[in-house]
């Protein structure tokens, strides 16, 4: 009876903290979903099944602690194959030219804006494995990490990394030369 | 300083992992996790129980075809004809979710479409003898959760369908038409099975006939030029259903509509069949074909049924309500 009721604590102490532990990813992984495949629905279902999958094995590994890139990892693969699979329809808001900078002086929200609109534009313009590169590794995982959830080698990663970063800072030259950081 | 200045690059990064920050603190995804974590409750707490075995009815001698006819028709509707396309791609659930939501848009529009039906009975389950056992085929339109089907069994043929209110029917000769009276939900377990499958309605089907089903892709492949989706439903760990095993959805990429589906059936547990639903044409027939006074003669005699099993405190619903058209 003791047993069964530690059992049932523990059971319940787990769930709870695995609750906390989707609650707190959830919006990082989501956000990163909708940066690869660029629709809100499919990056919600392919996150919701990406959950589904790991905690489904649960017992097996230690969410708490290696969790994250298990779930970043699944959302990489699941948003790769997703993309390859449909069309590359990109929407005619995302296909800009090169940002540029306003000539007039603009008020700071609005240059903000800019600027994430034209890092939007600039990331969904990347071959989706090079998005997933550089956007894995400003979330703070290391090459090594990127290259093993992509599964592809330690070199083949920074080339996509490189060309990535490349590109984009030639897309971003205005906002890089007006604040490098 | 030129595109590869480290500097550069290091300020990408910053910019990238600014705007992924600032996406996440954005974005509401309290209705994910919530998602999330229902289902996974739902996995770990729920009681896995298979579906009660239904009891027994014992309907009067007037209610007897009606119900013979509407179970003829669920064995006969179930489905199929294997039908294996290349697999090439990794499975994904992931994607058969993204895949059967295109499904249920293009699903979703005013168009009919016309299935043939066929079912292949086991030859453990069919032993050659009961007619009612037996192989069938049946020609189905559908559209949204109206539906009506011309079924073929041994020699009796038999229309039956559902019209826009729900009400289901069927009728055995022009001369004569019978609605069942019951919501959709009061049906018996089988009728109300055949109905959702048989009206193609995503997402009932999905939502309600696949609910303890694995959804996983396989696709696209190409078959006979077309390139498809292979989307197949397997009873998930631990759960059971009483009907179905398993099921696979053909979809064509391009219009996502369903080309065939199978069902593989079961009955008390063993293999009862195979039911292959596919499309063989697409049209716009009109709300009245799916309704009882499209299929039969004025004058016919129309009779009403009740399919619901009678309880003890009521007195069986024994004689139908006749009337005439």
């Amino acid at each position: 009876m003791e047993a069964d009721l530690a059992e049932t604590t523990q059971s319940k102490s787990d769930r709870d903290a695995l609750n906390s532990w989707v609650s707190e990813t959830c919006p990082a992984a989501l956000a990163y979903a909708i940066s690869l495949v660029h629709d809100v629905g499919t990056a919600e279902d392919l996150v919701h099944d990406c959950y589904g999958r790991l905690l489904e094995k649960a017992d097996q590994y230690d969410l708490l602690q290696d969790g994250r890139p298990l779930l970043f990892k699944a959302i990489t693969n699941a948003c790769i194959n997703w993309t390859r699979r449909k069309s590359p329809v990109v929407g005619l808001d995302r296909v800009a030219p090169p940002a540029t900078r306003r000539d007039s002086a603009p008020e700071h929200a609005l240059m903000y804006r800019e600027l994430e609109e034209a890092i939007g534009v600039a990331l969904a313009e990347l071959e989706v494995q090079q998005r997933a590169v550089v956007e894995l590794q400003a979330l703070g995982h290391s090459l090594v990490e990127v290259a093993e959830m992509l599964e592809l080698s330690q070199s083949n990663t920074r080339v996509l990394l490189h060309r990535a970063r490349k590109q984009l800072a030639r897309r971003l030259q205005p906002f890089l030369e007006e604040n490098p950081k | 300083m030129n595109d590869s200045h480290p500097d550069k690059l290091e300020a990408v990064d910053h910019l990238v992992a600014r705007y992924l920050h600032r996406q996440a603190e954005q974005i509401d995804a309290t209705r994910l996790a919530a998602r999330v974590r229902a289902q996974w409750l739902s996995s770990t707490t729920e009681p896995q129980m298979s579906t009660p075995p239904t009891k027994e009815r014992s309907p009067a001698p007037s209610r007897r075809w009606a119900q013979r006819a509407a179970w003829a028709v669920a064995t006969t509707l179930l489905l199929f004809a294997g039908f294996i396309g290349g697999r090439h791609l990794a499975s994904s659930s992931a994607s058969a979710a993204v895949i059967l939501r295109d499904v249920h848009s293009a699903h979703l529009q005013d168009v009919d479409r016309c299935y043939r039906v066929q079912f292949a009975p086991d030859p453990k389950y069919w032993d050659g003898k009961n007619q009612f056992k037996g192989p069938s085929e049946s020609v189905l339109w559908t559209r949204g959760d109206r539906f009506w089907a011309d079924v073929q069994i041994a020699k009796i043929r038999l229309l039956i369908g559902r019209d826009e209110e729900g009400t289901l029917w069927a009728s055995p000769s022009p001369s004569k038409g019978i609605r069942f009276t019951d919501r959709l939900s009061d049906l018996p377990e089988e009728v109300e099975f055949a109905c959702r499958v048989n009206s193609m309605s995503l997402p009932a089907l999905v939502e309600d006939v696949l609910a303890d089903f694995d959804l996983r892709s396989h696709g696209p492949s190409s078959h006979a030029g077309a390139a498809t989706n292979l989307v197949w439903a397997n009873l998930k760990p631990g759960r059971s259903h009483r009907l179905l095993s398993t099921a696979l959805l053909e979809i064509d990429a391009r219009s996502d509509v369903i080309m065939r589906l199978v069902l593989w059936t079961i009955d008390e547990g063993e293999p009862k069949g195979t039911i292959t639903f596919t499309l063989i044409d697409s049209d716009t027939i009109g709300d009245a074909q799916y309704r009882l006074e499209a299929h039969v003669d004025a004058g016919a005699t129309i009779e009403r049924h009740d399919l619901t099993r009678p309880t003890p405190a009521s007195p069986p619903a024994a004689s139908p309500t006749n009337g005439k058209l």
